[in-house]
Parts: structure tokens; C-alpha cells; sequence
């Protein structure tokens, strides 16, 4: 079970106070372990323009997004007295295995004192000495009731990303389909903000399944919805505040989005436990190999694989995600221009790196959408 | 009551406007033939309220009475522009640019579109747009750096295509941004480098941006059609044909070919439409403004629009509280 | 047999030694590296290429221009070299040729492509790769492979070189940057040469031993914290090593725009010099597709007061 090796990472952590990335689910999770295990936590204030402007000014203009809104978010929690760092690794051969390392360095030349703590997102033997080192300091200030919560804060906080990532996909799935769209925003706030409050396994269930009645309690307008696929990089597609909330652009103009990238799956990939979900993800990247021969890394070959994998699911298009200068999805955008021609499926790529790119993306979102009807129809408008 | 806009002799049109950043464009298609009977293309000059009524009077003050069966909007201020002249058919630039193409040339394959702060790719097969592409924010590949540039030369925008053409050795220019173009404007000029030449380089550094960014290895196949303000530079026109190898076909009301889209989807509206309400405009007084909603962290800029000075419409918050707070209030509660 | 191989993966030390392998073995091959004048208009013809670094689009340009010319074009699959990873474009660059060599309409579309993968942390990978590359280039007239694959250069040998290199000068400068960046007349736009003719002998990482700059850059290594790319350790390990040992008048570090891998090196190297508290001026250059031979001088001149006046004061 991954959540097991999980354990056994967190079981390393005994903290002062504790900060992580302000990040779709992934927040939920850390902030239910913190919550249940009794440490005291900094919630890095929301992600805002400024997260990011502050990001974007202690880099450089061809560091990625993603890294630049986490490194804000560390900026705004030490900020708010936060001196524990927790944020969940990656590995090569692209730039997300360095994040650590970056951000370790340019906070500690900004004059910030702080622990750090990198969860593996590959477990290996280099990487369990490294948390071992890392925790040192930390693990002398943990007590038995600390050490004797982690397994239920660990079960607690894993239910509760799961369910909020089954409601966003159900979410997805709504707005396409709602009569009234902002509707299913304003459900989707109030069910996350009522799993965040639950303090157990049962409440957790309970809270879920009566957000799921709600939601089939909104009005729908009973059109069929356009369907797309979203890919590309990981952070991109899974973070709203990084992909500008591409789903729910999307979903409001009647375009249901499915994604396969979640923070839970992103772990589970990662922890390379679960054999199911290795045959399946390696049976899907065979999908790319028309393309591109060899794992190029990350994403890269995925989002190739996943627009074959729309086409064949018979998908109005795909969406390709990605931070401006990602090495691998710069590739994979150069290939995709060439699958969506041959297999004749619309692809829209974005690039995403400034703040004041809304009603850019609106107009690219609408127009790709147009292209959609006309697809489906046959004529123009 | 009936408008003073409808009488026995009046002409039924439809009626695109595109709100640019730059400039505003209006195009009046005559219903049946879609003849286009009046066209317009005036400096925005950061007052869109304002060019979009002198679009209207424009309208009012034809000796022909028309009758504006639908009106769409569209450009980057085409939400702002649909409240003022009270519309519903609200319609992205790259599709009404891909309207007007295929209207006029049916067999394009692709379509350029360089505007003042937008530029864009559209590729067309078996007449359906299938992909494309728009810049990013920077203004190095549109038509305010030919703007701008031709400000500090001294030189009307308008001279630049023939004084291009006339240009046997363009200078090279840096194209990336604009910042450093002008840095190697200047020094060009410090060195007695001919205006010509100076211009000639220009073109050529917004072309191969064009390529480099906007049009980012999309296939590029013939016939190619050129539209927006920038298509009048017989310079930059030529280039494109040097740089990617096919003749650059520009037609009539490339200029307002947006405006020209918009009044062709306005033209295909399904359904009974109310009566055109966009004259109200020149009789009351308009204004709008905008603040920061404070009530989540998105802190979202809604926009409101004043009619005689009471708020009357709101746009821009992501939540919907503003602009679609009454409509959903009553769903709710 | 005429065999394609784009100019700039020459700038990689193993490519020049499986060039020099291969011409030994097989005499009557004939290496091409950049296309005949009457083919760059291949180049202007849509190519799949994207937004990718200009060192990229550049290499799969050259690539594709010499598609009609050669009977093969080697295009290895540079994974790894020396143990450490190149960056992920290396790995996807024959797919991009391959892809948009089908999409030609001539008979260039022909021309067969060896994309050995390339994954070497030891001396025996680099025989097995040879082999694989021998059999692709040769199939069925395959050459016996007497002699063993051409070693590097010794630490003692590169030593030489580069003071012989120096003696000329009494200043130096280190100018710090990726291999294709730095050996590119068109990429590094004339630094070396301008800074020669100012009177400042020049230091690259490549004329350093990469065993030795290997070693001082994983100093700032982490257990899995690795900085696995082997062209940034190359200009990490460069920085600290210059800035220990040789003290040079100034540091220019040269980037391509869009390069992810340097975006992270800059912000290491910033850090590392922040600490050297200003004693050593530096500077860092982007380049791209648009640079300007002027732009470069007008900052190299800056540059170079800002070394005097801290030299004189």
C-alpha cells in the first residue's frame, strides 16, 4: 500500500511549525496530517497574482511557472511564521527534481531560517537517506502522541484528497452539462470547504456522498457537451491557479475535461506500489510510440499518448498544457502539431507563463471550441 | 413604439463591430446580397465608449435608412461593446477572421491576421479552420511595433510599405522585442544607415517573428490570405511571400476583416432576435469604470458599465456575483 | 558513403571520437556537418520544431538540410554521456528529424537515419555503443573492430593545451556555457574572439577536465539532490573550479533563451557568486535567435571597464 511507505516518511517529521505548497488537493492532504497529528501548521495564504509576481521576481524568465508560484507560496508561508518546509519531490530528467534545490537555495540567499522536508516522488535508497538527514533535528522534537497519530492523520488526510479529487472530476464532468454553471462552482466551494472540516474516516464518506447528491440535485440544460482531454505537465494540469483554471474556462463553455493527472495519482506513480497502474500507464505510453521511440521524460510522451488515446475514444479534442520553456512538453507540443494534422483532432497548446493572460486565453478557448461545433457539424457556424 | 430606424424604404443590414485595442472596425452587410454598404476602421485611442458611438452616429447619419436585423461584436473589447449596443451575439476574433476569409476566398488554407496588439494563425483545410495560433503578450510581432518604430523614425506607418520595397539591402534588426529592436534602430541610425534600409529591416524582423512565435512551425500551405490593419504595408506583404515561399493574397476590407466576420455571424443567427437598441447610445450617457471585489482571494477586477450614471451592468468576476448575481440569486434561494 | 552528422553535436567531445572511430575504421567515409549553401532553403520550409531553444531548432535545421546530401544522417540519441543525463530535447531529436523528414515531399525523404540511443556511464558503454552505431551506418559491411574506441583527452593533455592557449594573455576570462553554446561561432556570436582582441585570454569549461569539474560540483550535491544534468554540472563544476583556482578577471556566463536547464544553473551560479562578495565582476548573457552581434559588443565593453576600473582601483 502506498500509503504505508508514506507512513513511514511521515513518521520522520516532527515539526514546529509546519508549511506546504498552496496547491489544489495536495494541501488538503498535508493539511489534514498536520491537523489530525496534532502539529501546529502555517497555511500558505491562497495563491494570488502576487504569489506569483514574487515568484517570478527571485527567479528568471525562463524558470517554470510552477516553480515560481511554489517559491512564492514558501516566500508568503515563512512570511507568516512558518520554519518547516514540506513539499512533495520529483525526480529526472526534467527540472521538477530540482525544484528542492532551487527553491533551497533561493530562499536561504533571501536570509530565510527554515527545515525542509522533501516527500520522494520516487523512493529510493539516496532519497531515504536524505529525509533521514533532513529529520534529524525535527525528530527530537516529536512526542509519542505525535508518533502514535500518524497512521490515522496519514488514512484521514489520503481519504480526503481522494474524495476532493473525485468531486473536481465530477465537477468537470457537471459544468459542461449545468444549466447554470457558476452553480456547480459555488457547490464545489462549499463541498471542498465541508470535507476540509470533517475530522474523520465516516464524516469524511458521509460529507462526499451528500455532496454528490447535491450536485445531482443542479439543473442541467440537456445539450450534449463537447469532450476534451487535457494534458501536459503535471503541476499545469492539476493546479488551477498554474493553468489559469483551464477546466472550468473550458467547462462554461459546455466542454467536459477529463484529465488523468492528480495529485493522489501523481504519488501512486511515484511510489511505483501499485502494478496495476504501472501496466496500465506503460500500456498507454506504447500509444506514443509511432511518435516518439524512446521516454523523453515527465509528461512528454503521456500527452502524446493521451491525444492518441482521445482520438480513439472518439474525443471532440485535446488540450496541452504546459509551462512556457518545460524542456520535455516543448516536445511534445512540436509533436502534437504533427498527430492532431494526421489523425485529424483538434489540439489546442498552451503555454502558460504570465499573469495577464485571461482574456487571451478566453478568446483561444472560444475559438478552439468553435472549431469543435464546426467539427462535429460538418459546417461552418 | 416603433423606432424612427424603420420605415418602408429601409435597408434590412447586418452589423459587425470589432473592438481592437488599437483600433475599432465596423462593417454594414446589406441582408440578401451581403453587400458591404459601409465600412469603418478608427483609432480606439483608449476610449472604446467613445469610438463605438461614433460608429453609431456614422450609422444614424447615412442618408440610406437601415434597419439592423442582428449585430455582433467582436475583438478583444467585444464584451464592453455588446452591453453598449445591447447584443447578445458575442464572437472571438479568430473566428470571425476565419468567417471573413473563407467568405471571400473559399479555398484558403491559410489565414494571417496581424493586428495592433494581436497577431494570429489560422489554418484552414477542406474549408473548416482545424488549428491556430495567437501571440503571446508581447507586442514585437504586431502592428503598434511598426507603430511605434515609425514614431521614432519620424515616417507615417503608411509610407513604411512603399519605403520598404524601395529598399534593395534591409538592415538587420533584432525582432525578439521590441526593446531591443529600437536599440538596434537607433544604432543603425548612428551608423548612417538609409531610412529605407532601416524600414525594409523592420518588416523583415516582424515577419520572421511572425514565423518564429506566432506562426511556430504550423504548415503553412497556399492560397494564404492577409488581413488586419498591418496587411496595408506592401512591405511586410512581400516579405511574407520571400520568407515562406507562396503569394500573399490581400483582399478589399482586409483592414476591417474582423468587423466583416462579426456582421456574417450576426447574419447567421438562428431564431427571432428583439429589435436593434444599439441608438440608444447616442442618447444617454455611458460610462464605465471598475473595482476590486474583495470578497474572495481571487480579487477579480469587475468591470461595470453606467447608463445616466446608475450601474446597469457588470462583467469580468470569475464567481458570477456581479454579473449573473440576480439571475442565479432567485435559482438559489 | 557520404554520412550526415549536424555540426552541432560535434561540439560533444564522444561525438568527435566516434567520428574519428569511424574514420579510421572505414576510410572511404566522407562526413558531412553543415549543408551545401543550395540546400538552406530547406530550412525556411515549416518545420515541426515548436517553441523550443534556438540551439535546438538550429541543430534539427541543420539536420533536416542535410537530409537530400548524404546517404546517411547520424543522429544519435544522446541520453546520457560520462555517467550524467544531457537535457530531454537530446532524447526526442531524432523523433523531430525522423517526423519531419517524412512529412518532405522529395526523395530526401529516403535518406535512412541511425538514431543509436546513447546511455554511457563507463568505458564498455561506449563500446557497445559504437558497435551499435558501426551497425547501423555499415549493416552487412560491417568493419572489424581491431582497434579499441579512441580514448578522451587526459586531464595532463588539456592542461597543455589550455596554457598554451593562455600564455598569450595576462588576463583571463572564464566564460561559462554549454559546449554547443560556446564552440558555435553563430551561437557564442564572437565572444572568444572579441575578448581576445581586448587582450583577455579565455577559459571554457570544455577546456577543463570534465572528471575534475564532475567532482567539485558534487560537492553541493544532496543525496538524491543531484544535479544529474551533466552539461550544468559541467558550468557548476567550472564556476567553482575558476573561481578557486584561477582567478580570473571576470565570469561571463552565455545562455540560450528558454533553455530550462540553464534557467536553474543561472540561479546556482548567482548564489555561488553572490558569496565570492564582488571580488570576481560577472555577467550573464542571453542569447537567442535575435542576437545581435552590436548588443553583445556594446555589454562585452561594459563589461570589460567595469574588470579595469576594479583592476586599477
Amino acid at each position: 500500500m502506498e500509503s504505508a511507505v508514506a507512513i513511514l516518511y511521515f513518521l520522520c517529521v516532527g515539526i514546529m511549525k509546519v508549511t506546504f505548497p498552496h496547491l489544489g488537493s495536495m494541501y488538503i492532504f498535508c493539511k489534514a496530517i498536520a491537523e489530525e497529528a496534532g502539529i501546529p501548521y502555517v497555511l500558505p495564504p491562497p495563491t494570488t497574482d502576487k504569489t506569483r509576481e514574487i515568484g517570478e521576481f527571485h527567479t528568471n524568465e525562463s524558470v517554470c511557472l510552477p516553480l515560481k508560484i511554489i517559491l512564492g507560496n514558501f516566500i508568503e508561508a515563512l512570511d507568516a511564521g512558518a520554519d518547516t518546509i514540506v513539499m512533495v519531490g520529483s525526480g529526472p530528467p526534467c527540472r521538477l527534481g530540482l525544484y528542492d534545490r532551487t527553491i533551497k537555495i533561493i530562499l536561504t540567499d533571501l536570509g530565510y531560517e527554515f527545515r525542509w522536508l522533501t516527500i520522494p516522488g520516487i523512493f529510493t535508497w539516496q532519497a531515504f537517506l536524505q529525509n533521514h538527514d533532513e529529520t534529524k533535528e525535527l525528530r527530537r522534537e516529536l512526542t509519542i502522541a505525535n508518533f502514535l497519530k500518524f497512521p490515522r492523520a496519514i488514512m484521514i488526510g489520503w481519504r480526503k484528497m481522494r474524495w476532493c479529487e473525485h468531486l473536481e472530476g465530477l465537477a468537470a464532468k457537471k459544468r459542461a452539462v449545468a444549466a447554470y454553471p457558476l452553480e456547480v462552482e459555488r457547490w464545489l466551494q462549499e463541498a471542498l470547504a465541508a470535507l476540509d472540516k470533517a475530522r474523520s474516516l465516516l464524516a469524511i464518506s458521509r460529507v462526499g456522498k451528500k455532496s454528490v447528491d447535491a450536485l445531482n440535485e443542479i439543473k442541467e440544460h440537456g445539450r450534449k457537451p463537447l469532450k476534451v482531454m487535457m494534458v501536459g505537465e503535471v503541476y499545469t494540469v492539476m493546479e488551477p491557479s498554474i493553468n489559469m483554471n483551464i477546466e472550468q474556462r473550458l467547462g462554461h463553455q459546455g466542454v467536459e475535461v477529463e484529465r488523468s493527472s492528480y495529485f493522489s495519482s501523481h504519488i501512486r506513480r511515484g511510489s511505483r506500489l501499485d502494478k496495476g497502474l504501472l501496466k496500465e500507464r506503460a500500456e498507454l505510453m506504447e500509444l506514443a510510440v509511432p511518435y516518439l521511440k524512446y521516454d523523453v521524460g515527465a509528461e512528454c510522451n503521456f500527452s502524446v499518448a493521451e491525444t492518441v488515446l482521445a482520438k480513439k475514444r472518439d474525443y471532440d479534442g485535446v488540450v496541452h498544457v504546459y509551462p512556457f520553456s518545460c524542456m520535455p512538453e516543448t516536445t511534445a507540443a512540436s509533436v502534437l502539431s504533427t498527430v492532431a494534422t494526421e489523425l485529424g483532432i483538434p489540439v489546442l497548446s498552451l503555454p502558460l507563463d504570465r499573469k495577464d493572460m485571461g482574456l487571451r486565453i478566453d478568446t483561444q478557448i472560444e475559438a478552439f471550441v468553435d472549431i469543435m461545433h464546426m467539427k462535429r457539424s460538418g459546417h461552418l457556424l | 413604439m416603433e423606432s424612427p430606424h424603420v420605415n418602408r424604404e429601409a435597408v434590412p443590414v447586418y452589423l459587425g463591430i470589432d473592438v481592437g485595442s488599437v483600433t475599432t472596425k465596423m462593417v454594414l452587410l446589406a441582408a440578401g446580397s451581403m453587400e458591404v454598404l459601409d465600412h469603418v476602421y478608427l483609432r480606439t485611442k483608449g476610449d472604446p465608449i467613445r469610438s463605438i458611438r461614433q460608429v453609431m452616429e456614422r450609422i444614424e447619419s447615412d442618408p440610406r435608412p437601415f434597419q439592423v436585423l442582428a449585430a455582433a461584436t467582436t475583438g478583444s473589447g467585444r464584451m464592453l461593446a455588446a452591453k453598449l449596443i445591447g447584443t447578445d451575439l458575442i464572437k472571438n476574433e479568430i473566428t470571425t477572421h476565419t468567417l471573413a476569409a473563407l467568405t471571400i476566398a473559399p479555398d484558403a488554407q491559410t489565414i494571417i491576421e496581424i493586428g495592433g496588439q494581436d497577431s494570429k494563425i489560422i489554418i484552414v483545410r477542406d474549408r473548416m479552420a482545424i488549428d491556430f495560433n495567437m501571440n503571446t503578450v508581447c507586442a514585437a510581432g504586431t502592428g503598434s511595433f511598426l507603430d511605434q518604430q515609425a514614431g521614432r523614425l519620424g515616417v507615417k506607418v503608411e509610407d513604411m510599405g512603399e519605403m520598404a520595397l524601395a529598399s534593395e539591402s534591409p538592415a538587420s534588426i533584432s525582432g525578439r522585442c521590441t526593446v531591443f529592436a529600437e536599440t538596434d534602430m537607433i544604432h543603425k541610425q548612428q551608423i548612417g544607415v538609409g531610412r529605407n534600409e532601416i524600414v525594409a529591416g523592420l518588416c523583415q524582423s516582424l515577419v520572421r517573428n511572425y514565423l518564429a512565435t506566432v506562426a511556430r512551425g504550423k504548415q503553412i500551405l497556399a492560397p494564404v490570405v492577409f488581413q488586419g490593419g498591418v496587411a496595408a504595408n506592401k512591405g511586410i506583404v512581400k516579405e511574407f511571400e520571400r520568407q515562406t515561399g507562396h503569394p500573399i493574397e490581400v483582399f478589399p476590407y482586409y483592414g476591417v476583416a474582423g468587423a466583416y466576420g462579426a456582421a456574417i455571424y450576426a447574419s447567421k443567427a438562428q431564431g427571432q432576435r428583439p429589435p436593434f437598441q444599439g441608438f440608444e447610445l447616442l442618447k444617454r450617457e455611458f460610462a464605465v469604470d471598475s473595482f476590486t471585489c474583495r470578497k474572495c482571494e481571487e480579487e477579480c477586477t469587475v468591470l461595470r458599465l453606467h447608463r445616466d450614471a446608475k450601474a446597469v451592468s457588470f462583467w469580468n468576476d470569475r464567481c458570477g456575483r456581479y454579473s449573473e448575481g440576480k439571475k442565479q440569486g432567485q435559482e438559489q434561494s | 558513403m557520404k554520412i550526415g552528422l549536424p555540426v552541432e553535436l560535434l561540439s560533444f567531445e564522444w561525438v568527435r571520437r566516434l567520428k574519428e572511430d569511424v574514420g579510421r575504421l572505414v576510410p572511404d567515409v566522407q562526413f558531412c556537418h553543415v549543408a551545401a549553401e543550395a540546400n538552406s532553403g530547406l530550412q525556411t520550409r515549416p518545420l515541426s520544431e515548436g517553441d523550443a531553444c534556438f540551439p535546438f531548432k538550429k541543430m534539427i535545421r541543420t539536420a533536416m538540410a542535410l537530409l537530400p546530401e548524404v546517404d546517411r544522417l547520424l543522429i544519435p540519441r544522446l541520453v546520457r554521456l560520462d555517467g550524467h543525463l544531457l537535457c530531454p530535447n537530446f532524447r526526442a531529436f531524432p523523433d523531430l528529424v525522423i517526423m519531419n523528414r517524412d512529412r518532405l515531399p522529395g526523395p530526401e525523404k529516403a535518406t535512412s537515419i541511425i538514431d543509436t540511443v546513447v546511455d554511457i556511464s563507463s568505458r564498455e558503454d561506449e563500446e557497445c555503443v559504437r558497435a551499435e552505431v558501426l551497425k547501423g551506418l555499415f549493416a552487412s559491411r560491417l568493419p572489424a573492430q581491431r582497434m579499441a574506441f579512441p580514448r578522451p583527452e587526459s586531464a595532463e593533455a588539456k592542461a597543455a593545451k589550455l596554457s598554451a592557449k593562455l600564455a598569450p594573455y595576462a588576463k583571463n576570462i572564464a566564460l561559462i556555457g554549454r559546449a554547443y553554446m560556446l564552440q558555435d561561432p553563430h551561437l557564442n556570436m564572437g565572444i572568444p574572439e572579441i575578448l581576445n582582441g581586448q587582450g583577455y585570454g579565455v577559459v571554457t569549461p570544455q577546456d577543463l577536465d570534465f572528471q575534475t569539474l564532475d567532482q567539485v560540483a558534487a560537492r553541493n550535491d544532496y543525496y538524491a539532490k543531484t544535479m544529474y544534468w551533466r552539461g550544468a554540472r559541467e558550468c557548476l563544476g567550472a564556476f567553482m573550479h575558476v573561481t578557486e583556482e584561477m582567478a580570473p578577471a571576470g565570469i561571463i556566463y552565455l545562455l540560450s533563451f528558454n533553455c530550462g536547464v540553464d534557467a536553474l544553473v543561472r540561479i546556482e551560479l548567482m548564489s555561488l557568486h553572490k558569496k565570492l562578495a564582488g571580488k570576481i565582476p560577472m555577467m550573464v548573457l542571453v542569447g537567442d535567435e535575435h542576437s545581435q552581434r552590436e548588443h553583445v559588443v556594446t555589454r562585452l565593453e561594459a563589461f570589460l571597464d567595469v574588470i579595469d576600473g576594479i583592476t586599477t582601483r
